[in-house]
């Protein structure tokens, strides 16, 4: 069996062989049949021609004129829910740190200017909060999905 | 010595060409070279190491450093080179030093040709601010704006608020010495006005070392279109038509075509003349290009003169027949135009589309990742102009830009309906491109109808643009999954990615390799 999690996060369990499958826990069925021929990367799909190349754990497909990517989940790994951390989208470096840890912040609120590709980025929080730590400093090169700061939860308000 | 026989008699005879840039524009300039019977030699830096345009130039010479001053905008460094393997022009191509009236000068000064105009010309033209004041003077409408020169934010702040408050809202803050979409924000409330002018001035210092910046009205809903002009040293010049380059995203060009599916004739002759004027009232010497704001009402206004080749010059090529870099070389070298204006005319449409390594899903952030397949479309009409190739690496050291795929058919239908098939016959795994998105465009409504304006994205994607799901793509996973069937060097670096040792697939691989 294959756990595979698409770009909109759903999560589908496939079995090739099998006529079943699942998506999010639902049992679909699995009609399409592949074909395989002698070159690699490359595959027959329900009578189309897909290009398929996996790089880490990321398959990548183009089919019917259109590029897709998703992952494989490897078995015990992931799953873990939303953290409340805001991770940088794009590796590039901290130019500047607008908040302070200890900060109350609202959605929406630029924490940290970036630059990538030479242009600046400005990366606001998603949820309203508080700071509890600024992992980076200014002029740190950052990889894309580096933890920049985590925000908890204020106290629930009404 | 003394260059090909057909550059016998040439004022200023060049026989290898160097050329200060890298990527697709290197390597589209080592083509010219190849073609015209003229040596080619590349400079590159350590993360160009072995990169298509190095290896595509006749030599290549090795830029020592870790950053941009010390490699591509190492003037001295570059002249060196030139020396070292006897180039005798050089071809500046586009960004980097290509608008700096001090490497023309120092190009000039070492007894090399420069393909390019006059160090004059590029500092009329290159600062926004006397550019400005030198279409006044030709005559010719100029956006509403204010030229301040705001080089000390802290005591500007008073200064920069009224003529923000004269120009009006939304304004644009540009750079003056800008261009590329960098330094440049655009400024829908007061109270955003200085933290954007923070941003776009520190850009401005960042990308260009003058960090002053001007005030501009913005006009949405107009058309951003250009037109191409070719001067020779003999006091010739002539237009090659418009690029209608409207659709942008970040101010940064994501479609061009020409002919402008607005443009009428009587129109395209008045902003044809207009820039030819605007060259020759600069001496302008080989190719150039001249901006212009069309707005709703038909009135156009003069944004910028480019000093340089252009990164959409392929489809006036396209719908010309000029070649624009040999013309920049036969230029340099002193030879006439080989046309008058009469000669030339529009033959039909030509489309080009930027392809980036970003993901227009979110918020067009730049992707990095392998090029794990690169598969170009081809077919009639189509051209691609790129410096990568399959097995090579989007980074984030240089511009996110992969590639320009080109279509030239008879006419504009035709010309989107072969763009469609060519984005999506290209076969690009292993970063996220926007090639999705790009199709998008060319099945859009909007855009078969030629409503192209400069908020053509804001307006047909409020939201922001997603990808299709596909319920097929993951059973397609699943079986490539299933069967193992990737490439040997790609799946070194994943795991389990390689099936199981059974594997029929792999096996008959093994027996016919």
């Amino acid at each position: 069996m294959v756990d595979i999690r698409d770009k909109q996060g759903r999560q589908w369990q496939i079995t090739i062989g099998s006529s079943e499958a699942t998506c999010d826990g639902q049992n679909i069925s699995n009609e399409h049949t592949f074909e395989i021929d002698a070159r690699p990367n490359r595959m027959w799909v329900d009578g189309q021609l897909a290009h398929v190349i996996k790089v880490g754990d990321d398959w990548w497909v183009h089919l019917d004129g259109s590029i897709h990517v998703v992952s494989i989940d490897e078995q015990g790994a992931g799953g873990s829910g939303e953290d409340d951390g805001m991770t940088a989208p794009m590796p590039g470096k901290i130019l500047e740190i607008l908040c302070n840890i200890g900060d109350h912040v609202e959605s929406g609120q630029t924490l940290i200017v970036m630059e990538a590709m030479k242009m600046e980025h400005r990366i606001a929080a998603n949820d309203p909060g508080v700071v509890v730590e600024i992992h980076h400093q200014v002029g740190e090169q950052v990889d894309a999905g580096a933890t920049l700061i985590d925000i908890e939860d204020s106290e629930e308000s009404n | 010595m003394g260059g090909p026989d057909w550059m016998k008699g040439a004022p200023h005879p060049i026989s290898k060409i160097l050329v200060a840039n890298r990527g697709e524009i290197a390597c589209r300039i080592f083509r010219s070279c190849a073609e015209l019977g003229l040596g080619s030699v590349a400079i590159y830096s350590e993360a160009d190491r072995g990169s298509l345009h190095q290896q595509t130039a006749d030599e290549s010479v090795f830029l020592p450093g870790d950053n941009l001053a010390e490699t591509y905008l190492n003037i001295e460094a570059i002249l060196s080179a030139a020396e070292e393997t006897g180039a005798d022009a050089i071809h500046p191509g586009y960004g980097f030093l290509s608008e700096r009236s001090s490497f023309a000068n120092a190009v000039k000064e070492a007894g090399l040709v420069w393909i390019g105009p006059s160090a004059y010309a590029i500092d009329e033209m290159g600062d926004k601010i006397s550019a400005r004041r030198a279409m006044v003077t030709a005559g010719v409408p100029v956006i509403p704006g204010e030229e301040l020169p705001l080089e000390k934010p802290d005591e500007m702040v008073d200064e920069l608020v009224r003529a923000a408050t004269r120009v009006g809202y939304p304004l644009l803050l540009k750079a003056s010495a800008g261009g590329g979409g960098k330094g440049m924000r655009v400024v829908r409330e007061p109270r955003n006005l200085q933290r954007e002018y923070a941003a776009a001035s520190r850009e401005a210092v960042t990308s260009f070392g003058d960090g002053t910046v001007y005030v501009e009205r913005l006009l949405e809903k107009s058309r951003h279109i250009e037109v191409q002009v070719l001067s020779d040293t003999l006091g010739n010049a002539v237009h090659l038509f418009e690029r209608e380059c409207s659709i942008q995203r970040r101010h940064q060009k994501v479609v061009e075509e020409s002919p402008s599916p607005v443009l009428n004739e009587a129109t395209r002759q008045r902003m044809g003349e207009a820039a030819v004027n605007a060259a020759k009232a600069v001496d302008y010497e080989g190719a150039g290009t001249v901006e212009f704001l069309l707005a709703e009402d038909g009135d156009f206004h003069f944004l910028e003169m480019n000093t340089r080749l252009q990164v959409e010059h392929p489809i006036t090529e396209c719908i010309s027949g000029v070649d624009l870099v040999v013309e920049q070389i036969r230029v340099a070298a002193g030879l006439p135009l080989p046309f008058a204006q009469a000669d030339l005319s529009i033959r039909g449409h030509a489309i080009e589309v930027r392809i980036y390594a970003e993901d227009p899903a979110n918020s067009f952030l730049p992707a990095i990742g392998p090029l794990a397949m690169f598969r170009p479309p081809t077919g009639p009409g189509i051209r691609l102009d790129t410096g990568v190739r399959e097995g090579d690496e989007a980074s984030i050291d240089f511009d996110p830009m992969l590639a320009k795929l080109i279509v030239h058919a008879p006419e504009r239908e035709a010309a989107i309906r072969r763009m469609k098939r060519a984005c999506e016959d290209f076969v690009l795994l292993g970063v996220t491109t926007n090639l999705g998105f790009l199709c998008d465009i060319m099945s859009h409504p909007a855009y078969h109808a030629g409503e192209t304006t400069t908020d053509f994205i804001d307006v047909n994607w409020p939201e922001g643009w997603d990808s299709q799901s596909s319920d097929v793509v993951p059973f397609v996973a699943a079986a490539a999954e299933h069967y193992g069937l990737s490439r040997k060097a790609m799946a070194v670096e994943s795991d389990g990615g390689r099936g199981s040792p059974f594997n029929p697939f792999l096996t008959l691989r093994r027996s016919f390799p």
